[in-house]
C-alpha cells in the first residue's frame, strides 16, 4: 500500500473514533496531534520491519480511549454517543438478548394464533368470524413486547455473541426439531388423514425453535 | 508493574520538562524517547500525555507551536519556557530529596531480600 493511502486510512481510522463529537478548535487540535503521533508510531512500525497490516494495527491500537483524550483536554463529551459507537463496532448486526426475545416471542405467538385459526376454522367453519383472529394479532405482539420491555427494564441490553459451542447446540436441536416434526407429520397424517389439518404442525415446529432459541439465550447468560 | 507505573505517572510533568531541557519536541518523541531510556518498561499512555501537556502549558512552564509540515499533516511542538525551566530544577531537587529520605524509611539499601 502506498505512503498517502495508508496515512488516510490512518485519518479515516481516527475520524471515526471522534464520529459523533461535536468540532471545535481544541478537538481539531488533539485530532491532529493524535493523528500525527499514530502516523509517526506507524512509520516506526515499518522501520522495525513490521508489514504495513501490522504497522497500521499496532499503531492504532495503542490509540486508547478517546473519551479519556478529550476529557484530559477538557472536553466534555456526551458519554451517550461513545457507547452507541462502541456497540456498532463489537455487534454489528445489532442483535441483542432483547430484541432475540422480543423477535422471536413474537414470532412464536404468530404461529400460535395461525394454528389456533386453522384449527377453530376446521372446528366450526366459522371463517367469515375466525379471520378476526388476525386483527387481534399485532395486539397480542405488542402486548408481549411491552411486558418483555417491562420485566427486563432494568437489565442492561447486552449484545449477543454466539460462541461456538452454543451454536453448534442451537444448529443441533433445529435439526433434531425439525425430524421430530416430520416424523410426527407422517404418523399422525396417514392415521388420522386430517392432511388439512396435519400440516400445521410444522408452524407448531417453528414455534418450538423459537422457543429453544430464547431458551438458549436466556441460559447462556446465567452462565455468564 | 503497575504499583511502579503508578508512582512514575505521578512525575509526568517533571520528565517531560526534562525531556524539553535540551530542544523542543512534539508528542510522539517523548513518548519514543521515554520507552528507550526505560528499555519499554514504562509507556505513557496517550491521555497521561495530553493531560500533562495542558497542564504544563496552563502553568505557563511550556510552549507550543505548530511545526512548519504541510497543513494536513502537522506536528504540536513544545518548548521550554524560562518559568518552566525553573520548575524543572525545584522538581528535580524535590525528587532527590524525597528519594533520599525514602530510601532511608523504606531501608532500600539495607534490606536485601
Amino acid at each position: 500500500m502506498s505512503e498517502v493511502s495508508m496515512e488516510s486510512r490512518i485519518h479515516a481510522h481516527i475520524d471515526s473514533l471522534f464520529s459523533g463529537i461535536a468540532p471545535d478548535a481544541r478537538v481539531s487540535e488533539v485530532k491532529m496531534e493524535l493523528y500525527m503521533n499514530t502516523v509517526d508510531r506507524y512509520h516506526d512500525l515499518l522501520t522495525e520491519g513490521k508489514t504495513p497490516e501490522d504497522a497500521f494495527r499496532g499503531a492504532t491500537e495503542r490509540i486508547g480511549d478517546v473519551q479519556e483524550i478529550l476529557a484530559s483536554v477538557g472536553v466534555p463529551v456526551a458519554p451517550q454517543k461513545q457507547v452507541n459507537s462502541d456497540k456498532k463496532k463489537n455487534n454489528p448486526k445489532g442483535k441483542t438478548r432483547k430484541k432475540i426475545l422480543r423477535n422471536q416471542g413474537c414470532h412464536i405467538i404468530t404461529m400460535l394464533m395461525l394454528c389456533l385459526y386453522f384449527i377453530l376454522s376446521f372446528a366450526t367453519s366459522a371463517w367469515h368470524i375466525t379471520w378476526l383472529i388476525f386483527l387481534i394479532l399485532p395486539a397480542m405482539e405488542n402486548v408481549y413486547c411491552a411486558i418483555i420491555d417491562i420485566v427486563y427494564a432494568k437489565a442492561p441490553d447486552t449484545p449477543y455473541v454466539a460462541d461456538p459451542e452454543t451454536k453448534k447446540l442451537h444448529n443441533n436441536l433445529s435439526g433434531a426439531i425439525w425430524l421430530i416434526v416430520l416424523i410426527v407429520y407422517f404418523i399422525v397424517s396417514f392415521t388420522f388423514s386430517h392432511w388439512h389439518l396435519t400440516w400445521l404442525i410444522f408452524l407448531l415446529g417453528s414455534a418450538a425453535q423459537s422457543l429453544m432459541f430464547i431458551l438458549l439465550t436466556l441460559l447462556t447468560r446465567k452462565e455468564k | 508493574m503497575s504499583i511502579t507505573a503508578d508512582l512514575i505517572r505521578g512525575h509526568t510533568d517533571a520528565i517531560i520538562l526534562a525531556h524539553l531541557l535540551e530542544r523542543d519536541s512534539y508528542g510522539y518523541e517523548i513518548n519514543k524517547a521515554i520507552l528507550e531510556q526505560t528499555e519499554h518498561r514504562y509507556e505513557l499512555k496517550e491521555a497521561t500525555l495530553y493531560t500533562a501537556f495542558r497542564r504544563l502549558e496552563d502553568a505557563g512552564y511550556i510552549a507550543s507551536y505548530w511545526g512548519n509540515e504541510t497543513v494536513g499533516a502537522r506536528r504540536k511542538y513544545y518548548t521550554l519556557t524560562q518559568a518552566g525551566r525553573s520548575a524543572f530544577e525545584e522538581q528535580q531537587t524535590a525528587w532527590k530529596n524525597a528519594r533520599d529520605m525514602i530510601n532511608k524509611l523504606m531501608k532500600t539499601e539495607e534490606h536485601l531480600i
